[in-house]
């Protein structure tokens, strides 16, 4: 186990591994996420209050709760780095802090475009809203500080810092619906209501987006972490050898 | 070298621990001013004064809205959250989900009359999406039920 | 099998009159992602660019190979 994991743990091992990794990922991402978006703009029946501005859910849900999803991931990798002191570990978590805060900004956004016509107002002040809008800001803060250092150690030790006091958030947002009143509406239960609500017919669409979009999610850190791997070894033999190799572009 | 990683772990708990009770603390101490809204109860309660800006919500009671004015803009309708009622007033334009039966939150304030005075309107959704034809279904078979029991 | 909901494609680009919000949101999404893609492409690029520079300099700063 232990072996294994300092196997993965090494940058060269990752980069080789994700190079085979890549295109298999790649085909079952865009896959996924033609099929739900096909699937959720076009096929799926109209809700019968918002009609076809409920499709906005098909993007919405799946990045909102994926900027979440990647934060925990992004926490998990930096207290990996703080424990083990994985390098490996601090470039998966500077990658998420991007791919995360632009997943963030999506969930806001697409939210902002959905509230509009059905609530009234773009943005609301309510509990659930303002935790998003800081996670956001956690996001930014922790790009910034991470850049904010000369020293990649010292910027990598903040970040990680600051990684893990933010997690706290991450509960705040999903039960804010549930400890206080919001405007936002709490989480769906998918589990086939009594009332007939939620349908599969609704639901399977952001299944696919949903799955589609943690693909890309890790089709994404892969390949930020590949470029972070290149720079911070860039004095290793395997590296200089790959540069040589690689084809010149003009 | 398993001290030092016992010990990092210790300091990894820490923080997130640390941070997770000053949050809470935080969090419970302005517990009710984190609500977006008043129900009708609390306003019943004296929780608010008259004329101070809040927001109220709850459901439109069925059958309470009534639309006045040539232009049909003026409207009035009871909110409720199943325990009391508060009647609200708005002249104004309304999101697409407002309806009898839905959720609303509204902006305003209580006037001396008890009645709440709206600068805005905003509809409150619940979590469940339904397609239109399911919908209808299911409110034929409903209006089919109600007439069986009652012919 | 799920069916095509709209009788037109300019139905469909009217999103039931919904059409400034969902292609709103749309739009962004597809922006974001796309830079989101393209991103680590053009920093691959420029990253590779200035690694072969560095050899470049580096062997030619490089003593002659001794024999």
């Amino acid at each position: 186990m232990w072996q294994w994991l300092y196997k993965l743990g090494s940058p060269r091992y990752f980069y080789d591994m994700t190079t085979v990794f890549l295109p298999w990922l790649r085909g079952v991402t865009y896959f996924l996420l033609i099929v739900g978006l096909v699937w959720g703009l076009g096929f799926a029946p109209p809700d019968y209050q918002m009609k076809d501005n409920y499709r906005i859910i098909y993007i919405h849900v799946p990045t909102a709760l994926g900027a979440m999803w990647v934060y925990a991931m992004m926490a998990a990798m930096a207290a990996m780095h703080m424990i083990w002191n994985l390098k490996l570990a601090d470039m998966v978590a500077k990658s998420c802090a991007w791919v995360g805060a632009s997943y963030c900004a999506v969930g806001l956004v697409t939210g902002s475009f959905w509230g509009k016509p059905t609530w009234g107002v773009y943005w609301i002040w309510d509990a659930k809203l303002t935790a998003m809008l800081i996670l956001f800001f956690i996001y930014i803060g922790v790009i910034a500080l991470r850049s904010a250092f000369d020293s990649e150690t010292s910027g990598s030790k903040a970040a990680s810092v600051l990684t893990l006091v933010g997690v706290v958030n991450l509960p705040i947002i999903y039960y804010a619906a549930q400890w206080w009143n919001t405007l936002h509406q709490p989480p769906s239960d998918l589990g086939g209501s009594a009332t007939g609500a939620n349908p599969p017919e609704i639901w399977i669409p952001v299944f696919f987006t949903g799955f589609g979009l943690i693909g890309l999610v890790f089709l994404l850190v892969i390949l930020r972490t590949r470029n972070e791997i290149l720079w911070r070894e860039r004095r290793a033999q395997w590296v200089q050898d790959l540069v040589q190799g690689e084809p010149r572009r003009a | 070298m398993r001290d030092l990683r016992k010990q990092k772990l210790w300091i990894v708990l820490s923080i997130v621990l640390g941070a997770a009770v000053a949050v809470g603390l935080v969090l419970v101490a302005f517990n009710e001013g984190l609500n977006v809204f008043f129900t009708p109860t609390e306003i019943a309660e004296g929780k608010v004064r008259p004329n101070q800006n809040i927001r109220i919500g709850g459901m439109v009671k069925t059958g309470s809205l009534v639309r006045e004015g040539l232009e049909g803009t003026r409207i009035e309708f009871l909110t409720t959250d199943y325990n009391v009622d508060i009647p609200v007033v708005y002249d104004g334009v309304l999101p697409d989900l407002f309806r009898e039966g839905q959720g609303v939150v509204a902006e305003g304030f209580v006037d001396e009359g008890g009645v709440f005075q709206a600068r805005q309107i905003m509809a409150k959704h619940d979590e469940n999406y339904m397609s239109a034809e399911v919908k209808a279904a299911l409110d034929a078979a409903e209006q089919k039920k109600a007439e069986g029991v009652a012919p | 099998m799920p069916e095509f909901q709209f009788d037109s494609v300019a139905d469909f680009f009217a999103m039931s009159g919904y059409a400034f919000y969902v292609w709103m949101a749309y739009g962004f999404f597809f922006a974001v992602m796309f830079w989101n893609l393209i991103q680590p492409r053009l920093a691959r690029r420029k990253l590779m660019k200035l690694l072969r520079a560095r050899q470049v300099r580096e062997q030619n700063a490089a003593p002659p190979v001794r024999e």
